[in-house]
């Protein structure tokens, strides 16, 4: 219906001023040709405004007519607008035709040269009779002219030139084609663009003046058509604020004519064109608000006159056209650098656009028919070449309140009606929305984004294309499920539901079931039976029925492709968070942590909530070690519609509406599995055989509430209630991870020593291992040392351990792993000696770590675990006894120096902190090279002596130095063995 | 007077929808549901300049042609929606506010309920008959 409610292209571009070249030969002449390339092609924004074309000299321009007319009196206007007249002023009557003549100043043969030009001027000059337009010459010169004054012979032929041709000197122009041609055609077209300006205001001024004959009861048409042409010459002339105006007073004139069905979509399409000026200049004067408001004017003025009720799809085709257009201006604006806001967005308006299309296209449903009989003649023949805008075609120039012909009215009626039965409303609608989601994207309204999706969808699917329906509806059901606004889910999932029964796709369709037949959805009891009985239907390899309200045509095609659907068995997967069954699952291993010995124990939870059982094909679990997953599963012998043999056990798969059922499996940790965790990764629940259709219902980890699938997994609470022998779904946790830890050692590790220990002693420790277990223990490993984490590096080489008997090798040792103990029997026990050698006072952190093996009796015959225990000490480290040295005089008296020669004595004396008594074995001086023993025969006097805590000993060498030394001179090192 | 009174609660899942007697009830769902995205980015907006109160009543969300839909968030972040037709201008902001008020009042009394537990769908009879006295009236 473009007739209608389209605008036209004249209008939409923006007005530039006609100039009109002649006499150039652009085919033939290089020179010429050159010169029109100057000036048509690169016409960038820095150019002035204007539009060039090429005229013969004789060509015939638009006759004028209106001026011949001296009175309005008896004038009665046909229309508001012709619809040539746009076109006419943009490409046909130029403001300016220029005459290009090649003439030099020193043509030789000058006089017939200007006779030829001034008849040249003359044949243009009367075939725009009657017409402002002006006129120009230039001369095209191959020498560059000399500076104005200078050329005495320049200015006298110029101005006989311009008598001749009847010029004024202001519109005689030369044109040297040097090098700089564009320089130059830049300066003349800046001297056309100002005779245009003035040709244009002398039109608009012209118009203006008609209105003193205009009388308000006849003429009313054309108070608008004036200011409305006022307009267009003001915005030829590139005065658009005047523009503006003269549209705003064309608009109000439009406003006050009286409306009636027969020229109100004369009116309509007016007012539409001019709004759109108004809105246009508006935005470009960056007053977005008073085009917002303009606009808002417009339509609430028109929204509510539809005119002739049979046409009414004419009216919602406007309203539409008019809202897209007004969008289409938004958005321009927007990309010039406007901005918008989330409430005042081009996206509203095309979405209104669409919003009358589909109510256009309803309207259509209800008023339109294809025509049963010919007309004679074609009342739309005229139809795309109406002589005013918006005219009906068979009552075209026709003024008058009622149809001048009621039955030709009639039959253009059913003419136009039939016309719009071939549009496809469809196509006009999406492309609409599709452009109001881009907008609404943009501007931060997801949920509004999602809303058009739908719209689309539907239209889609309207459209017959029901693949693309599918799909658009697909990406935005996930985001109306995660805020749970059933019904809008329910009203798409029925699309989509039909979409893919007509499109025979098994796994949407069975992904709508799965979801309309649950609980969530807003559908009735029986509504949800149908569906569950398609979904059985479909999975035990029947075609599905059809859903209802769909066209015959379509189901008969559906059935075919379910046809040849069913010839091939399908199986597919289905992630279970990307919609809501209604199944739900839970698993939940029996505890926390398990220990390796012992049997883990992993229960499922499964519950359907639909109309009637169900009975599923298999369950599997996956868990992270694949190696139990054999243990986790449970197949259903028995097909998708059997019933149920009356036991409620858990081998079958036949799971009754709302009743809990609970799968438990159990099998053995391995021994990878120790000190990790056992995880469920995914369950399966099989519909269907593979053998035909089969559908796998993926959950992911532990699963959960259905409802709560986007959001949270609850966790277990407590064991699951049972009321009335029925599990309690809600009292359901979610525990999908249990660690295994080793078995608990079953032995006791006995350490015998006496704290604290002495600096630089092997210290005594007896490690004895009992077996606490019921059987013999074997592969006994002990390890033992220095904890890591309680020493740094320079600890680690201050303390030595070893095993058995105390030795010092070269590099300290500060643990021994894996001491291989063998074998102990049940009831038994084994000893072994360690010691320490700590070099450093202070408290180390020592483990002691038993490892060992063990056959316990299980399920499946004996198996084999290994178990470890550790212990600590925490070992202190004191100081055995103190050591003091005196230097003495033979005297006895202290001494601060030694004599050289002279002999002295040194008595070291001993301060025992030990808690223990402490014997010394030996003490020993070993002396420097420049000291020597006075007595020849020297003895320990403190060996055998025994100290108790607190107790002391000395003993007294006497000594002499041999050489003279320096000042200060070490007299040695004294040495003490000792044990406790 | 309004032809949908909705209350949605903080997660934005319907609490309570009530729309006049109407064939095309989806609708309002619809209106409903998009002018979440201006409610949304109205408290955001709020939120990130000052801890000062902020006001409850959010004013026009959507103009769209033929209904105007205002919006009220209370300070546990329940929402409000109600939908009235444009054609009836002559409602004044006054009164919208006033028919909030009353809503929210009604909701309190309704929360105070003891065998309600927050975040279920509202089926109170008496909150319902406050809500159909403002689309009656």
């Amino acid at each position: 219906m473009s007739w209608a409610s389209e605008l036209p292209v004249e209008l939409q571009r923006r007005p530039t001023g006609l100039v009109g070249l002649t006499g150039l030969d652009v085919t033939y002449n290089a020179i010429h040709k050159l010169i029109w390339d100057s000036f048509y092609n690169n016409r960038r924004s820095d150019r002035v405004p204007l539009q060039f074309k090429v005229f013969a000299g004789d060509h015939e321009y638009p006759k004028c007519r209106t001026n011949k007319r001296q009175s309005y009196e008896w004038y009665i206007p046909k229309g508001i607008l012709k619809s040539g007249w746009m076109n006419k002023h943009l490409t046909m009557v130029p403001a300016v035709v220029v005459v290009f003549f090649d003439l030099d100043w020193d043509e030789p043969l000058w006089k017939e040269k200007q006779m030829e030009c001034a008849t040249r001027v003359e044949i243009v000059r009367n075939s725009l009779q009657g017409r402002g337009t002006k006129v120009a010459v230039v001369l095209i010169q191959k020498n560059a002219p000399l500076p104005p004054g200078e050329d005495m012979v320049a200015a006298e032929r110029a101005a006989s030139l311009c008598s001749a041709c009847d010029l004024s000197a202001k519109q005689l122009y030369v044109l040297p084609h040097t090098d700089h041609l564009i320089g130059y055609t830049i300066r003349l077209e800046n001297a056309f663009y100002e005779l245009a300006q003035s040709y244009y205001h002398a039109e608009a001024r012209k118009v203006k003046s008609h209105r003193d004959f205009l009388n308000k009861t006849t003429h009313q048409l054309l108070f608008v058509r004036h200011q409305f042409k006022i307009a267009f010459f003001n915005e030829l002339k590139q005065d658009s604020h005047t523009a503006l105006k003269h549209y705003k007073q064309a608009y109000g004139h439009l406003l006050d004519l009286r409306m009636h069905d027969t020229n109100l979509l004369e009116i309509k399409t007016i007012a539409g064109f001019i709004s759109y000026k108004i809105c246009r200049l508006s935005f470009q004067h960056t007053a977005p608000l008073d085009a917002i408001a303009q606009f808002r004017k417009h339509i609430d003025f028109f929204k509510s006159r539809v005119g002739c009720p049979e046409l009414a799809f004419e009216h919602s085709a406007w309203m539409s056209k008019q809202f897209q257009v007004f969008g289409d201006l938004f958005d321009e604006a927007i990309k010039l650098g406007l901005t918008a806001i989330q409430t005042q967005h081009p996206g509203f308006y095309y979405q209104q656009a669409a919003n009358h299309s589909i109510s256009r296209k309803q309207l259509c449903r209800g008023l339109c028919k294809p025509l049963t009989q010919v007309f004679q003649p074609d009342p739309l023949e005229s139809l795309n070449h109406l002589d005013f805008y918006g005219q009906r075609p068979w009552r075209q120039g026709h003024q008058s309140i009622e149809p001048p012909d009621v039955q030709r009215e009639k039959e253009g009626i059913m003419a136009l009606q039939s016309l719009e039965v071939t549009v496809d409303h469809s196509w006009l609608i999406i492309p609409l929305l599709s452009s109001a989601v881009a907008q609404f994207k943009k501007y931060k309204s997801p949920r509004m984004k999602r809303f058009l999706m739908v719209q689309m969808g539907e239209e889609y699917y309207h459209a017959k294309d029901y693949n693309k329906a599918l799909m658009l509806l697909n990406k935005v059901t996930w985001d109306y499920r995660g805020e749970r606004w059933w019904p809008l889910l329910t009203s798409i999932l029925d699309i989509s539901l039909k979409c893919a029964y007509l499109t025979a796709k098994v796994q949407e369709y069975v992904s709508a079931c799965l979801e309309l037949a649950g609980p969530y959805v807003k559908l009735n009891n029986e509504e949800k039976t149908r569906i569950q009985m398609n979904l059985t239907r479909i999975m035990s390899n029947d075609q599905p029925e059809p859903e209802p309200g769909l066209e015959p045509s379509c189901v008969e095609n559906a059935r075919l492709l379910w046809q040849t659907s069913l010839e091939s068995p399908c199986v597919f997967t289905m992630d279970v968070q990307n919609f809501v069954p209604f199944v739900e699952y839970k698993a939940m291993f029996s505890s926390e942590t398990c220990g390796a010995d012992q049997e883990v124990e992993l229960q499922v939870y499964i519950r359907v909530n639909c109309q009637f059982p169900i009975r599923f094909s298999k369950l599997s679990v996956q868990l992270n070690n694949a190696i139990y997953n054999d243990y986790c599963r449970v197949t259903d012998g028995h097909g998708i519609s059997a019933a149920s043999d009356g036991d409620f056990t858990d081998k079958d798969l036949y799971l009754v509406p709302g009743k809990t059922k609970l799968y438990t499996f159990t099998f053995l940790p391995v021994k990878d599995d120790i000190n990790s965790q056992i995880e469920v990764t995914s369950m399966v629940l099989e519909l269907g055989s593979e053998t035909g259709r089969c559908a796998l219902l993926r959950w992911m980890g532990g699963g959960g509430d259905a409802l709560l699938t986007p959001f949270i997994s609850p966790q277990v609470i407590g064991k699951p209630q049972i009321k009335h022998g029925e599990i309690q779904w809600n009292s359901v946790g979610v525990r999908p991870k249990t660690k295994v830890l080793p078995r608990t050692a079953k032995v006791d590790l006995d350490l015998c020593h006496q704290p604290p220990c002495l600096l630089n002693e092997f210290y005594f420790l007896s490690l004895t291992v009992n077996n606490k277990e019921d059987v013999d223990i074997s592969n006994v490993r002990l390890s033992f040392g220095v904890k890591e984490d309680s020493s740094t590096n320079m600890a680690d080489q201050l303390i030595q351990v070893c095993l058995d008997t105390p030795n010092l090798g070269d590099k300290t040792v500060n643990r021994i792993s894996d001491i291989d103990v063998g074998t102990i029997p049940k009831g038994g026990q084994c000893t072994k000696k360690l010691y320490i050698k700590n070099l450093h006072t202070g408290t180390r952190i020592v483990f002691f770590k038993v490892e060992y093996e063990v056959s316990i009796p299980s399920r499946q015959g004996t198996m084999t675990c290994s178990c470890q225990k550790e212990e600590e000490l925490s070992l202190n480290t004191v100081n055995p006894f103190e050591v003091s040295v005196k230097l003495l005089s033979m005297k006895f008296e202290a001494l601060d120096m030694v004599q050289i020669h002279e002999p002295f004595l040194l008595s070291p004396e001993l301060n025992c902190t030990s808690p223990w008594t402490i014997q010394m074995s030996a003490s020993r001086l070993r002396l420097a090279t420049n000291v020597c023993h006075v007595d020849k025969d020297v003895t320990s006097q403190l060996q055998g002596v025994s100290l108790n805590k607190s107790e002391c000993a000395s003993e007294c060498f006497c000594l002499r130095t041999i050489n003279p030394a320096p000042t200060a001179v070490s007299l040695g090192t004294y040495a003490v063995s000792w044990r406790r | 007077m309004a032809v949908c009174v909705a209350v949605i609660a903080k997660e934005n899942y319907p609490l309570f929808i009530k729309t006049i007697p109407t064939d095309n009830e989806l609708k309002f769902y619809y209106t409903v549901h998009t002018s979440l995205d201006v409610v949304e980015e109205k408290i955001s907006s709020v939120g990130k300049n000052t801890n000062e109160l902020r006001e409850l009543y959010l004013g026009l969300l959507y103009p769209t042609e033929d209904y105007k839909v205002y919006g009220y968030v209370t300070n546990t972040k329940v929402k409000f929606v109600i939908v009235v037709e444009s054609i009836n201008s002559s409602l004044r902001d006054n009164e919208i506010r006033s028919m909030f008020r009353k809503l929210h009042n009604a909701y309190v009394d309704m929360v105070c309920n003891p065998f309600y537990t927050p975040g279920e769908n509202i089926t109170s009879q008496k909150f319902e008959n406050v809500v159909m006295s403002m689309m009656h009236d």
